[in-house]
């Protein structure tokens, strides 16, 4: 979790700073102390049961070492090739670590998807600065380190088995569009979903859900929608103290907007201005549906994950937990409801984005599916699967 | 059985990725040798190092431009964009985007993305306009001829996204060797024909060059037989241009029309000549190709025909 919140701080951090136009180096020194500052915190304030002696199993720690030692060798040998990696993401980030601004001129020309959100380039950038190269070579570990930082999170807080699981699915680990291995900010975003579903489970950091939610806004467009879902289920679990976890979501939705508004909009698509016309495109909701949920079946990208994870969040509707099936469900209902409404060829959208909206998901389903399997205990942040979760 | 479970959807997700990680592995020792360019040429070969060269061709602060033929060179000029970063570039979707955008403001150096090499409109051009026939069967005359003069040709572009070539087809049963010349630009151009030849584009895939209106002189060591057609690509139009031996000999009764019909004058010779238009005379340049209003019957040692631009973009000649 230390490093997940260590990536996310740093490029939130940056991104805040820079909207105020604060140096680069200064930011970058500025996110250096909130990390310590947190590590620090982090240690003292950790999970119920941090420190306590514990047995892991060996087996699924071995079975998620190997993707990840695989993945590691091959982005240590092989130059980035996905598309949006070389696009959008990391060219954003030679950007950044040229201009040392996140409204330079770079962001005043006409480059594709300008307005996308900056907290992975930002955190690529400062690798490039740090190695002294602009080439994807070192960047590219970032990507690697978000996945292998998330597996670890799962590890502990659902089982080694769920890491094992995590570690070995096709389209985080292997797949060229999307995996760990490219240079998109999926993986990121599901990361921080599930960190902040976590907090929720564990119900016992308001601010530090806060904060998991501003990585959300600031990491993809559609962060910020999930981070407002997010926060209507923290408001059930939170009650008042939710208020607390407004304050990081706020100034980051802030320092979105202010930036937005400095810089132009090229080809992305105005959701927001789409969402009346859902209306006039019903007659699209079901071919968006089936379309959609065509590739709960890709085999060959998913094994059989996400039909155990319907089953699994069903039962838990069944039981009237309805955490991870609300939250699942809304952010389902909220890609259909983009798909809908979208000016791209419905098909061809849901065709290359789809597998990377389920990665998304793929927090709130893993801890479905643990709720339902087997109750192994594996170490001292382990979620108290024997818990009901109240909200 | 919830413990069984668990394995199955392990395994389920391990069993498609065994053979991706067996690839990717491969793929990284494989590579391990090599240097860090060298692995990106591999990736992306017969392009990343055409990235490379373009690196040291554009100077460091000159924007160029890359102009789309189809969508997977457009996915390819944003990695093109990606790699020569920070040098800038500003992608056109079509050459109509570059075609109409400021002169003054578009970039000088052009990029083919689809290859990362430097190119120029005109090839680009070519690569668009020869992706199709408009005239899909040429049908050839039985006449042969060893000289002929093909009284206009063009390969230009009008508003987009109208754009002309000169299509058609030389044949020959026997090997003949032929040398055509552009007029009045005299560029040469020889060619060795055994069967039918066909051309998209004859201007620019003969000679090299775009022009608006000149005229080709042909000549054969055998008798061809040869057929063109003025093309409008767009409108899908094709109109016959008449194949000449050389000026008329009588005066030709052609009407007296106002604009947008226009007279042509051809001048085969290389020396002035007047020739009379109507009432008034007109003077013509050695080797010429002379546009001017249509004032009736025209006499002298030229050769004279009609154009007229219809409405649906089919072009109409009227030959004497």
């Amino acid at each position: 979790m230390i490093v997940l919140f260590v990536i996310g701080l740093t490029g939130a951090t940056m991104f805040v700073l820079g909207v105020l136009h604060v140096p680069f180096g200064v930011s970058v020194a500025v996110a250096g102390l909130a990390c310590v500052a947190w590590g620090t915190h982090f240690s003292r304030s950790g999970p119920a049961g941090a420190g306590a002696r514990f047995r892991v199993p060996k087996l699924p720690v071995v079975l998620a070492a190997i993707p990840l030692l695989a993945i590691a060798f091959t982005a240590a040998t092989v130059p980035l090739n996905d598309f949006d990696g070389r696009a959008f993401w990391l060219l954003k980030a030679k950007a950044l670590a040229t201009e040392r601004a996140i409204d330079g001129p770079f962001f005043h020309g006409q480059e594709p998807r300008n307005q996308y959100p900056l907290l992975m380039p930002l955190d690529a950038s400062l690798l490039m600065i740090a190695t002294g190269t602009p080439d994807d070579r070192y960047a590219r570990w970032l990507y690697v380190l978000t996945f292998a930082a998330f597996v670890l999170l799962i590890g502990r807080r659902l089982g080694p088995w769920y890491a094992a699981i995590l570690a070995w699915l096709p389209q985080f680990a292997f797949v060229s569009e999307g995996s760990a291995l490219s240079g998109y900010s999926d993986i990121a975003v599901a990361a921080f979903v599930a960190g902040g579903f976590i907090e929720l489970i564990d119900a016992r950091s308001p601010i530090r859900f806060g904060f998991w939610l501003s990585f959300l806004v600031l990491t993809k467009n559609e962060g910020l929608p999930i981070a407002v879902i997010l926060f209507i289920a923290g408001a059930f679990v939170f009650r008042r103290r939710v208020a607390l976890s407004a304050i990081p979501l706020v100034v980051a939705v802030a320092a979105l907007f202010t930036w937005r508004s400095g810089i132009p909009k090229t080809d992305e698509e105005n959701y927001i201005a789409l969402l009346p016309s859902l209306p006039t495109h019903l007659d699209r909701l079901p071919s968006a549906i089936v379309e959609s949920a065509k590739h709960l079946f890709y085999v060959a990208n998913w094994g059989l994950f996400w039909i155990a994870a319907v089953i699994a969040l069903t039962l838990l509707a069944w039981r009237r937990e309805w955490l991870a099936p609300a939250v699942v469900a809304s952010m389902a209902a909220l890609y259909i409801g983009a798909y809908v409404v979208t000016q791209w060829a419905m098909p061809e959208l849901i065709a290359v984005s789809a597998d990377r909206l389920l990665m998304q998901m793929i927090g709130p389903a893993l801890y479905a599916i643990s709720r339902c399997g087997p109750s192994v205990p594996v170490g001292p942040h382990k979620i108290d699967v024997t818990r009901r979760d109240v909200h | 059985m919830r413990r069984g479970l668990l394995c199955i959807l392990l395994l389920s997700v391990i069993v498609p990725s065994v053979p991706r990680l067996i690839g990717n592995v491969q793929t990284a020792i494989r590579m391990l040798p090599l240097s860090w360019e060298r692995r990106h040429e591999v990736i992306a070969p017969g392009f990343y190092a055409n990235v490379e060269a373009l690196r040291r061709q554009i100077p460091p602060n000159e924007t160029f431009a890359m102009i789309g033929t189809s969508r997977g060179s457009l996915d390819q000029a944003v990695f093109v964009n990606y790699y020569l970063y920070p040098r800038r570039s500003r992608i056109y979707r079509d050459r109509w985007m570059y075609l109409t955008a400021d002169p003054n403001g578009r970039p000088r150096i052009i990029v083919r993305p689809a290859d990362a090499r430097i190119t120029n409109y005109a090839e680009l051009r070519n690569e668009d306009v020869r992706r199709s026939r408009v005239v899909v069967s040429p049908e050839l005359p039985a006449e042969e001829r060893s000289r002929f003069l093909i009284p206009i040709v063009s390969s230009s572009d009008g508003p987009p996204p109208a754009a002309y070539t000169v299509e058609g087809a030389i044949a020959a049963d026997h090997e003949a060797r032929l040398t055509l010349t552009l007029w009045p630009m005299k560029i040469v151009k020889t060619l060795t024909i055994r069967g039918t030849r066909t051309f998209t584009d004859l201007v620019y895939e003969c000679f090299g060059v775009m022009e608006f209106a000149a005229w080709v002189e042909v000549q054969s060591d055998r008798p061809v037989r040869a057929a063109f057609w003025l093309v409008n690509r767009a409108a899908r139009t094709s109109a016959p241009i008449r194949l000449i031996d050389g000026p008329l000999r009588a005066p030709a009764a052609l009407p007296a029309l106002p604009p947008p019909v226009i007279l042509w004058l051809l001048n085969p010779s290389g020396v002035y000549v007047t020739a009379q238009v109507g009432t008034r005379p007109a003077i013509v340049g050695p080797h010429g190709l002379q546009s001017m209003n249509a004032n009736g019957t025209v006499s002298g040692p030229v050769y004279p025909f009609l154009s007229e631009k219809l409405p649906d973009g089919q072009t109409r000649f009227t030959w004497p």
